[in-house]
């Protein structure tokens, strides 16, 4: 029995922080002692919809949320917007909810274009994020953007490389909650 | 080997002790000063999420009083614990808490949340025997006191499952940062953007003969090199005076570059430390601390004891401890009370031990936990957290108006210096309870004067100290801002000759304070404070 309790235990503490590395939610890293990670430092975007009866109205709560709520789904936390989810859709039996809940990619980091934007304030003709010598090493700050980038726009590389969609904008969340 | 590797380990019963002490000290610590001032947000808004989706449908919703006192109720048991009284009761009743409340909601996401829990499972697991240590008699009804020394180590395979523990979990820290971003040294160069930390940082970089960013990518491969290593160091006894020499490293690191993490490198320190330092320094401290069993014996008092005096004693210390609860100013308090007074009086049910010694701790705990209360800003923070969030929420639903004013008033009585007097005021206007809106305001400038005054005197005591002129800049700072609001405030009610009083103080305040800062800046060029009053003045400037 004690042996059964130890192996349990250590199956515990190995399993646990190796689904994450099986898992596709890189986002939520509870039980991965993923201290100092890199995701700490993502803000993911969140806007929360009313769409009963097909509208798209967004919501207030989202900016009178604890504070601690709102940073963990900034933190791109999905079972705090079930969380959510389940305590708005039960106040009204038709109620649908959306979410637009976009992050930066776990690597993003190191991917100049998802660094600081598509932006190109000194008009160099390169996004500001390759000037980040973490970013680009060397001198020549067009080809880095271009090895990441090819002949796409900044935007339209930006949009494909830099922006994780983690909930389908058009699920309704009270379907999965009630 | 399994069963020599698991059921054969022993460690000496005085490192056991010291683990305890360190151990249930910080975390009696940690939670009747951090944790408490987080309960409010427990069912904040009726939503909660557990750590496990198949709980959420079986948890009710956590309420700011349960998880207080629940937190309280466990700080309790750790002091107990700490004091090596009614042992494994008070680890398995604060370790079933902690891990409770931490399952109940993801509201505290910090990792090391998590290690807490890992570790209260193993201790609680220990058997009582192993517990009993430099002074077993004291820790309830053990052997004398006289044995310990010869009884051997403490062997139990929970004991391995703390090495091994805490080996797997820095291991997977260093899995963790086997990975492009953090090599690259980024991470390293974003967490340490200080101005102290990269001027550290440069230092280090020019005595190596480093250019550019290569200290940060040397530092970042040490680390995660370096926590991989030290998984190995916690599991291989031969290692440990390596491990030592190390690990405690990484944490003093995170200290010195001030990353917010709570109390998580005091602990970790404290576990290294203690889990890896050589066996001698434990045999040699044991045979130095013989002298001090005996005259703890002898002014614990006798061993045996009648039961009349058992029962006295008891009620002495649940009467003590209990009222140690019942000062603590929190929602809660009530069950508190109760639970410290059943919980205390249990410890006194069975005979044996030294029941003067418990009866003593108990009324320590008591007042320690009292303490922790009155003499600290945790149940300011307590109150002006939840305060700030129910206001928040009354935007949309006003029936919380009254809840966050009552929150506000309840934050500015359980301190006396500055606290949110301002906040209360504008809500009170905001009812139209002008009168007591204008009198908050007072209170709340009288507040900041009294602070700004002792700011003064402790820079005219030590003139060249940089942090005491830090503190004028930022009082002035502070009285500058609040005049601000309070001409405003005076404007919307009509008082135009109180709102130029009011402006011209503000001017006052943002003229000294600019000064302040500037003779502060002179004196420490890279304090991080600077940035942070410099935004206080300039949203204040006339």
């Amino acid at each position: 029995m004690k042996n059964v309790a130890i192996v349990a235990f250590l199956a515990l503490q190995i399993g646990l922080p190796l689904s994450y590395y099986l898992s596709d939610t890189p986002y939520d890293e509870r039980f991965a002692w993923r201290m100092f990670s890199p995701i700490r430092l993502i803000k993911c975007d969140v806007t929360l919809f009313d769409a009963t009866g097909g509208g798209k109205r967004p919501l207030r709560d989202l900016a009178e949320m604890h504070v601690v709520w709102r940073n963990l789904m900034e933190r791109g936390r999905l079972p705090v917007v079930d969380a959510f989810a389940r305590q708005w859709c039960a106040e009204a039996p038709d109620r649908a909810l959306t979410v637009d809940l976009t992050c930066g990619p776990p690597d993003g980091r190191l991917v100049g274009i998802c660094r600081r934007g598509p932006g190109d304030r000194d008009r160099d003709g390169v996004p500001d994020g390759y000037a980040d010598p973490f970013v680009c090493p060397g001198d020549d700050l067009a080809a880095c953007f271009k090895a990441e980038c090819g002949d796409r726009s900044a935007q339209a590389c930006y949009t494909e490389r830099c922006v994780v969609r983690l909930i389908p904008g058009d699920r309704d969340l009270c379907q999965g909650v009630r | 080997m399994w069963d020599r590797y698991w059921h054969g380990f022993g460690i000496h019963r005085l490192r056991l002790a010291a683990l305890r002490v360190a151990v249930f000290g910080v975390l009696a610590y940690d939670l009747w000063i951090n944790f408490i001032t987080h309960a409010p947000r427990y069912g904040a808004g009726g939503v909660n999420a557990t750590q496990f989706a198949w709980l959420d449908a079986l948890a009710p919703i956590p309420t700011p009083g349960i998880v207080g006192a629940g937190w309280l109720l466990a700080g309790f048991l750790a002091a107990r614990a700490a004091l090596g009284i009614a042992v494994k009761a008070s680890v398995v009743g604060a370790a079933l808490i902690y891990v409770g409340i931490y399952t109940w909601n993801q509201a505290d996401s910090y990792q090391h949340h998590y290690l807490i829990c890992l570790l209260l499972i193993v201790l609680a697991a220990i058997p009582g025997d192993a517990w009993r240590a430099m002074a077993p008699a004291v820790a309830g009804d053990g052997p004398p006191a006289d044995v310990s020394r010869t009884s051997g180590d403490a062997r139990h395979w929970s004991l391995r499952m703390i090495y091994v523990s805490i080996a797997i979990m820095y291991v997977w820290t260093g899995i963790a940062k086997a990975n492009a971003v953090w090599l690259s040294g980024d991470t390293l160069y974003q967490l340490t953007a200080s101005p102290e930390n990269r001027a550290m940082m440069q230092g280090i970089s020019t005595a190596l003969g480093l250019e550019g960013t290569q200290v940060y990518v040397l530092a970042a491969w040490a680390v995660m090199l370096g926590e991989i290593a030290a998984g190995l160091f916690f599991v291989w006894r031969r290692l440990w005076i390596i491990g030592l020499l190390v690990v405690p490293w990484f944490h003093v690191g995170v200290e010195v570059i001030g990353f917010e993490i709570e109390l998580f490198s005091y602990y970790m320190i404290a576990l290294d430390v203690i889990l890896l330092l050589p066996r001698r320094i434990y045999e040699a401290a044991d045979r130095g601390l013989d002298a001090v069993r005996a005259k703890l014996q002898r002014l614990a008092g006798p061993r045996a004891e009648a039961p009349g005096l058992r029962i006295a004693l008891g009620l002495v210390a649940a009467g003590g401890a209990a009222m140690g609860a019942a000062w603590t100013p929190y929602v809660g308090a009530i069950g508190l009370t109760v639970a410290v007074a059943l919980f205390s009086l249990a410890a006194f049910v069975r005979p044996g031990g030294l029941p003067l010694w418990r009866a003593l701790g108990h009324l320590a705990v008591g007042a320690l936990l009292a303490t922790s209360a009155l003499a600290t800003d945790a149940p300011f923070d307590y109150y002006r957290l939840w305060a700030g969030d129910l206001k928040k929420r009354a935007a949309s639903e006003p029936a919380l108006m009254a809840e966050a004013i009552a929150t506000y008033r309840a934050a500015n009585r359980v301190t006396t210096g500055p606290a949110r007097h301002f906040a209360l005021g504008k809500l009170l206007l905001r009812e139209g309870k002008t009168d007591e809106a204008l009198s908050t305001f007072a209170e709340g400038i009288a507040r900041h004067e009294a602070a700004l005054a002792e700011a003064k005197t402790a820079v005219y005591r030590e003139p060249t100290h940089a942090e005491r002129r830090f503190d004028l800049a930022e009082r002035h700072a502070a009285l500058a801002s609040r005049f601000k609001d309070l001409e405003g405030v005076m404007r919307q009610v009509g008082r135009g000759a109180e709102a130029a009083e009011a402006a011209k103080k503000r001017a006052a305040h943002f003229r000294d304070g600019t000064d302040a800062l500037k003779e502060a800046s002179a004196l420490d060029r890279v304090n991080s404070r600077w940035g942070v009053i410099r935004r206080t003045l300039s949203s204040a400037q006339p």
